[in-house]
């Protein structure tokens, strides 16, 4: 296998990683090649902070409502929780898409093709963008190694930079003695 | 005509007024700041912490004396702990267990002056904080990007009884606010101190005592490199000796503006640290890491750099792994400045 082949493979994001064999041949040639080897442990690192990131951060409020904004009038967005919870990704329209869908007016599907076609694409777009950010961290692809263990080095540290700011004027104990034992309490608190 | 001067004399006096909010503020600032010390209280708190797994609302008894303090935690998860700080040493309690773990131990105490020179106090108008007149402080970077705070001052004894404390993006990072506060005699100072019979662990505080360069570099068995860029305003504040999650000695060197404050960790990395290979999972969207750093000159060029958001908008973590060392910068900062700063590590 080619160099350019396994950048390539790289390139494309979990969710549409297919193949055992092309896998297989893939990790065939990183043992050989420092190179590639490299570009693929930084491709790893990448996808753990995209995972950090998506599981620290919070689901901003209108951020559902902002998306159904976005598509309208092809569909409609899911609730947060019900996406979460792996749910359909799409609900009916409100009112007026659905009036839009109604099978009385449109063709034989029951929609306008360009509505169909743009619902469709919209709807592998989320579902791909939920993979990634949902599902495909459920389940690897392909074996790793144990955690690494500098994380769990790097989450220790900021516990130390976090408490040593405790004689510092202004520095408000009560807050930083419960962030401190938060962190004591529960380990991964600080980065995940 | 009559409006031009009206706004004239609007405008004066505004421009006016703003010189004395801020001197006023720093004078109720540095009196604030030494009544803590001074004035003994006991006071119910409530405290909220946002961030991940570290958000939390917590209701605590604090009762404070010549500077020593104690902190009985009666509801949230952390009910009844305690935490006694007798202005050397601050330990937590465990009643039940009987034991008591050394949290920090770092004596200096720090004085305004630093924090004054790179922020500014300003007075913003008065409000009442548990039955009491408060004056509201609000205390910001003189040269932003930077955290900030707005404080409640009790006029009457001086202390602070509400503290809103803000990243550098003017997110809420955590609020204490006093629900009640009554004023005692000076206490007795075994109130402060970890009680007899308890059994006490020291081996582990997050916050352990400063150390001189040369005893620091002896614990971690390397020469130290130090960051020769600092954002402006930031000056080191201590070195001491830290120990990672795999138990490996790590020195930190922190720095602070007043407010504000960086940590570099640096240790060793031994055969089977680092962070392994591994790959072939989930998506990529490509923000996050980086790669191509080319700091620490002499040392040999990173292997790689990431740069990760702690919970809570509480700053950013830099990690740069370079062959046989590992750093780690800690601070509110923008990633440009992490990043800047690790190039300047030498």
């Amino acid at each position: 296998m080619r160099c350019s082949e396994v950048r390539e493979y790289l390139e494309t994001t979990g969710a549409c990683r297919q193949g055992a064999w092309r896998r297989v041949k893939v990790r065939r040639h990183l043992r050989v090649c420092e190179p590639c080897a490299r570009e693929a442990r930084h491709v790893e690192r990448l996808e753990d902070v995209l995972r950090s990131e998506l599981t620290a951060a919070e689901v901003p409020a209108d951020l559902w409502a902002g998306i159904a904004q976005g598509m309208a009038p092809q569909a409609a967005a899911p609730e947060p929780a019900e996406a979460l919870r792996g749910g359909p990704v799409f609900r009916s329209a409100p009112t007026s898409g659905e009036r839009r869908l109604d099978p009385a007016r449109r063709g034989p599907l029951g929609a306008s093709r360009r509505g169909l076609w743009g619902a469709l694409a919209l709807g592998a777009a989320s579902v791909a963008l939920l993979s990634i950010t949902i599902t495909d961290h459920r389940r690897p692809a392909v074996p790793r190694p144990p955690t690494p263990t500098v994380r769990t080095e790097g989450r220790d540290l900021t516990a130390y930079h976090t408490m040593s700011a405790w004689r510092d004027p202004l520095a408000d104990q009560v807050a930083l003695s419960t962030i401190a034992a938060r962190l004591r309490a529960e380990p991964g608190a600080e980065e995940r | 005509m009559r409006a031009v001067l009206l706004s004239l004399m609007l405008l004066s006096s505004s421009v006016g007024a703003l010189p004395a909010a801020i001197e006023d503020g720093a004078r109720l600032l540095t009196r604030a700041y030494a009544q803590e010390r001074k004035v003994s209280s006991l006071s119910a708190v409530t405290a909220h912490t946002s961030g991940g797994a570290t958000a939390a609302t917590t209701t605590l008894r604090l009762t404070r004396s010549a500077g020593k303090q104690r902190m009985e935690y009666t509801s949230g998860a952390l009910k009844g702990r305690v935490l006694v700080d007798d202005g050397k040493s601050v330990f937590w309690l465990d009643p039940a267990r009987r034991t008591a773990d050394l949290a920090a131990s770092r004596k200096k105490p720090e004085s305004l002056s630093l924090l004054l020179r790179n922020y500014r106090p300003r007075r913003l108008g008065a409000a009442t904080v548990a039955g009491r007149k408060a004056v509201i402080l609000r205390v910001e970077p003189r040269t932003p990007p930077g955290p900030s705070r707005t404080l409640w001052v009790d006029e009457a004894s001086g202390l602070i009884v509400k503290t809103d404390s803000f990243n550098s993006g003017g997110q809420l990072l955590s609020s204490t606010a006093t629900t009640s506060l009554k004023l005692l005699p000076p206490q007795p100072g075994s109130l402060f101190r970890v009680p007899s019979g308890f059994r006490v662990s020291t081996g582990a505080p997050e916050a352990p005592p400063s150390m001189p360069r040369d005893r620091l570099e002896a614990a971690v068995g390397f020469s130290l490199a130090l960051p020769h860029y600092l954002p402006p305003g930031f000056q080191l504040d201590g070195m001491s000796l830290a120990t990672t999650g795999s138990g490996r000695p790590a020195a930190q060197l922190r720095y602070s503006d007043g407010m504000n404050s960086l940590s570099l960790f640096e240790h060793t990395r031994g055969p089977g640290g680092g962070r392994g290979a591994g790959w072939g999972r989930g998506g990529g969207m490509g923000f996050g890491g980086g790669r191509g750093w080319r700091g620490a000159r002499g040392q040999g060029q990173a292997e790689d750099t990431q740069c990760l958001l702690l919970a809570g908008g509480a700053g950013r973590s830099l990690r740069v792994w370079l062959p046989g060392r590992s750093y780690l910068l800690v601070g509110d900062l923008p990633e440009a400045t992490l990043r800047r700063i690790a190039d300047s590590i030498r």
